[in-house]
């Protein structure tokens, strides 16, 4: 009977440590992505394929990836990060918490000013921020002004900037460019009826349903790919600029395989992983190879004002009062 | 004398492997919650910067105003819940109301609803373009007025009314008819007989019951996350949420407020004894009561009562949800054409949802298995067990339960998450089953318990006199005891487990989903179709395994 008893503990004990594979480990890349996860899993599954490497994929938003980052602070998984921000790539090698990259093979065939001129992060993509509306009420003049006011006339949604680091990144240069002045103005748009979504999936979602007329802080990608699969959605670069997000690529100073993380971030810059991301509808990092045929050209339209130093200064305070004062405001309506 | 020792320590043994599992699984994360909330860097080894989370929250006035909705808002749902429930207890114990068997059981379908179910429902069928759009229009007061607080808090209500009811009525039917004659006798009207007599006897359970709803409302994540959000309603629960889980994140002002939210429930569980003990009306003799007739015009307004609430706390919402799994596309004119290819693409082979679904059952298996024979043999070692050790052992197995859940989560990530742990347990899927067992153990504790204390000790003894060990006195002698107990307690488990969310998606490593966190994921990606069927599918999972049960009781 005791010894029953024991095996069983020896046994439970067992199946428990070999369940717990939660370690850094030479062998597997981890890999933690932002963004469109069918893109980020077929170029995963592709290089695995090419190298026979294991690869583990996180994939979620540029919150949720910077969340699990900063709750493993002290027990470090990941070796490889992706995210749909500058402002978070540059927030961690701030930190010094990035691994240098010196000298790249494919630098020179890729937009240089996208990435870190210190060659922490390199762009893999880029995506532009600005408003989506539904074709029946698309008005080609509209800008921001308008939508920061009491009477936009149109009823609108954003994705929730702690949700979507796109729409933090346009917030964050927003608040830059516009000053302090800003806030009451976004005030009064929230009492508008601008409505947060959880996603940027969700505000598109309820935008095709009909619950809203258009996104603010949409990002082109994924409007675009709603569009080639029939949706009545336009994509509008407002006048006064739009905000251009990168998608950095980065290694962390913890990882136990730099070799390998290198190779992944080589092969995220090959020919085929570009055109995996340029398919997604992204601008891809090689000015070489096509842009999808909705997203037309690689032209650029006019750009909000950018500080990354000013930008990581402050985000942290604007998403937070953006958190505490407008988005969770009680709205008598 | 040291064999004295040993002999004492063996003797102790069984307690203080119990005690020490429950301070390493409870104890623990909880403790490290705290300091964590006072020095922010502790887990890198640092007392810098004391305080300055809990000083943060004095100084931002919409921290405070949170905390304060947050008990405003809890407080509203145990009113209301009393509303609701209160008569539908009368009306089951007192009167002489038909079909009651259906009454009860229409009691117990919004208990066995996972809260952040009807609350999707009902965002299904009031939101714009919603589902009461396609039907017949909602006039946009009742929508404003919906996604307000009180909307928030009736769907909550709606939620947990039923544990108000089904408490009123234990009561109420246990309470003797003499103290009630007597003050007929003595000219007595109705309404002086309901002040005076039955209120006061009923006070103790309908205290109970509303601190249960109180604590399930504070700490519920569920209904603020779905509901709080989209209404401008900030709550506690959903906040935390989003500090530990999103950018920028803030560990320090997560685990204070999650600190504060403890002493809240804390708080309210020692008001509610103060005031029960305050407002007892004494010890009466349990008899059986007498019955009111009822008119037919009470009749039929007591059952439109009961009907109203079951239309709006179960019809309306699971009408909803099943729809929405079953129509076509969403959101067109007019009623979408049906199709079963949700469910179709729930169970392919190799989808998200299925592994989904096999994680969440094999998850609720282990989970109900553990916390019952963990839990059974904790409360045979506490009840056969005396001295001070015992009372700790006691402590620290309730604690999980008047702490709340989001509180335990984010405790049992600090605690497997630091820097000492030898084992990667984090970001495994045991990560979850050790949370589901340290939540719910208190269920299969509080069911063995009341069991074990029926028992005789004796069986065990002459099993010990005739050479019987420890093991297989509690396997052959004392389990089988425990059966009919344990076999609820695991039922109960299985089902809380199937249905858990807020420890799921603060706990599953990166690419697992459990049904809760599916169902809530793509409801956020906006797949409501899929995150529809995937609930329909779960609470059917439930009811089978429940009635399944039954039968088997019954043979």
């Amino acid at each position: 009977m005791r010894l029953a008893y024991w095996s069983t503990v020896l046994g439970l004990g067992w199946i428990l440590l070999a369940g717990c594979d939660g370690g850094q480990r030479e062998d597997v890349l981890v890999v933690y992505s932002a963004g469109p996860r069918p893109v980020a899993e077929d170029i995963v599954a592709a290089f695995s394929r090419e190298t026979e490497a294991d690869v583990e994929l996180f994939a979620a938003t540029t919150g949720q990836v910077m969340a699990r980052l900063e709750a493993e602070r002290y027990r470090p998984r990941a070796d490889v990060v992706i995210f749909a921000s500058r402002v978070a790539a540059e927030a961690l090698k701030q930190d010094q918490r990035l691994l240098r990259y010196p000298e790249p093979s494919w630098l020179s065939e890729t937009e240089a000013d996208w990435h870190d001129p210190e060659h922490y992060y390199f762009a893999t993509s880029a995506a532009l921020v600005g408003m989506a509306f539904r074709e029946s009420v698309y008005d080609e003049d509209a800008d921001w002004g308008r939508f920061l006011s009491p009477d936009p006339g149109l009823r609108m949604t954003m994705p929730s900037p702690s949700r979507s680091g796109a729409a933090g990144d346009l917030v964050v240069s927003l608040v830059l460019d516009r000053g302090d002045a800003i806030w009451p103005e976004l005030l009064d748009a929230r009492g508008a009826g601008l409505d947060f979504a959880a996603a940027n999936s969700q505000a598109i979602s309820t935008t095709l349903v009909g619950a809203f007329d258009g996104i603010l802080g949409a990002v082109d990608y994924l409007i675009f790919s709603q569009i080639a699969d029939g949706a009545p959605l336009v994509v509008h670069y407002p006048p006064s600029g739009s905000a251009l997000v990168e998608r950095p690529i980065a290694i962390l100073a913890s990882t136990p395989n730099e070799e390998l993380s290198r190779r992944f971030v080589d092969y995220y810059f090959c020919r085929e992983a570009q055109e995996r991301v340029a398919a997604a509808h992204l601008l891809p990092a090689r000015p070489d190879v096509a842009v999808s045929d909705i997203r037309g050209s690689r032209e650029l339209p006019e750009l909000l004002e950018r500080d990354i130093e000013a930008a990581l200064k402050q985000q942290t305070r604007i998403l937070r009062r953006f958190q505490l004062e407008v988005e969770r405001a009680e709205i008598v309506r | 004398m040291i064999a004295a020792l040993r002999r004492g320590l063996g003797r102790r043994l069984p307690l203080l492997l119990c005690a020490a599992l429950l301070a390493l699984a409870t104890g623990y994360p909880v403790l490290l919650l705290f300091l964590q909330s006072i020095f922010p860097d502790i887990l890198g080894g640092s007392l810098a910067g004391a305080f300055d989370a809990y000083r943060r929250i004095i100084e931002t006035p919409e921290l405070g105003a949170m905390i304060g909705t947050s008990l405003g808002w809890a407080g509203a749902v145990t009113l209301v819940s009393w509303v609701f429930g209160i008569p539908c207890g009368y009306l089951l114990a007192r009167t002489n109301l038909p079909g009651k068997l259906w009454a009860r059981m229409s009691l117990l379908i919004p208990i066995m609803t996972p809260p952040y179910i009807l609350a999707l429902s009902y965002v299904l069928v009031m939101q714009q373009g919603g589902f009461g759009d396609v039907l017949l229009p909602i006039p946009n007061g009742l929508r404003a007025w919906f996604f307000s607080f009180w909307g928030v808090t009736v769907v909550m209500a709606l939620a947990s009314f039923g544990y108000v009811a089904l408490a009123v009525e234990a009561t109420l039917s246990t309470l003797p008819r003499r103290l009630e004659d007597a003050a007929t006798v003595l000219g007595a009207s109705w309404r002086a007989r309901v002040r005076h007599v039955l209120l006061p006897l009923t006070v103790p359970a309908i205290l109970n019951s509303g601190l249960l709803v109180f604590l399930e409302a504070l700490s519920n994540f569920g209904v603020p996350a779905v509901l709080g959000t989209r209404s401008n309603l900030p709550l506690l629960p959903a906040e935390i949420f989003y500090l530990v889980t999103s950018w920028p994140l803030d560990l320090a002002l997560a685990t204070s407020l999650s600190s504060l939210l403890c002493l809240l429930a804390l708080m309210a569980l020692y008001g509610k004894r103060c005031l029960a003990q305050w407002m007892a009306g004494g010890h009466i003799r349990p008899g059986t009561a007498a019955l009111q007739p009822l008119s037919r015009r009470w009749i039929w307004l007591g059952w439109g009562w009961i009907g109203g609430l079951f239309l709006f706390s179960s019809v309306l919402p699971y009408c909803a949800m099943v729809l929405t799994s079953l129509a076509e596309s969403w959101g067109g004119d007019g009623f979408p054409p049906l199709t079963l290819k949700h469910y179709v693409a729930l169970f392919e082979p190799g989808s998200r949802s299925l592994w989904a679904l096999a994680t969440s059952l094999g998850l609720s298996v282990a989970a109900a298995t553990l916390c019952v024979v963990i839990g059974g043999y904790i409360a045979y070692v506490s009840v056969r067990s005396s001295g001070p050790l015992r009372h700790v052992l006691d402590g620290l197995a309730t604690l999980p339960r008047v702490i709340p859940k989001i509180v335990v989560a984010v405790g049992l990530i600090l605690a497997w998450n630091a820097p000492w742990i030898p084992l990667n347990i984090y970001n495994t899927v045991w990560m979850l089953l050790l949370a589901y067992v340290v939540i719910y153990i208190t269920d299969a504790l509080n069911y063995a318990n009341s069991t074990v204390r029926g028992m005789s000790p004796n069986l065990e003894h002459a099993a010990t006199v005739l050479g019987a060990g420890r093991y297989t006195v509690f396997t052959r002698i004392v389990l089988p005891g425990l059966r009919p107990a344990l076999m609820a307690a695991w039922l109960t488990t299985f089902i809380v487990c199937m249905r858990e969310l807020v420890a799921s998606v603060l706990l599953l490593p990166p690419g697992v989903d459990v049904t809760a966190t599916y169902i809530f994921n793509q409801f956020e990606q906006g797949d409501i179709a899929a995150a529809m069927a995937m609930a329909t599918v779960t609470i059917v999972i439930s009811t089978i395994v429940l009635v399944g049960f039954q039968f088997r009781r019954r043979p």
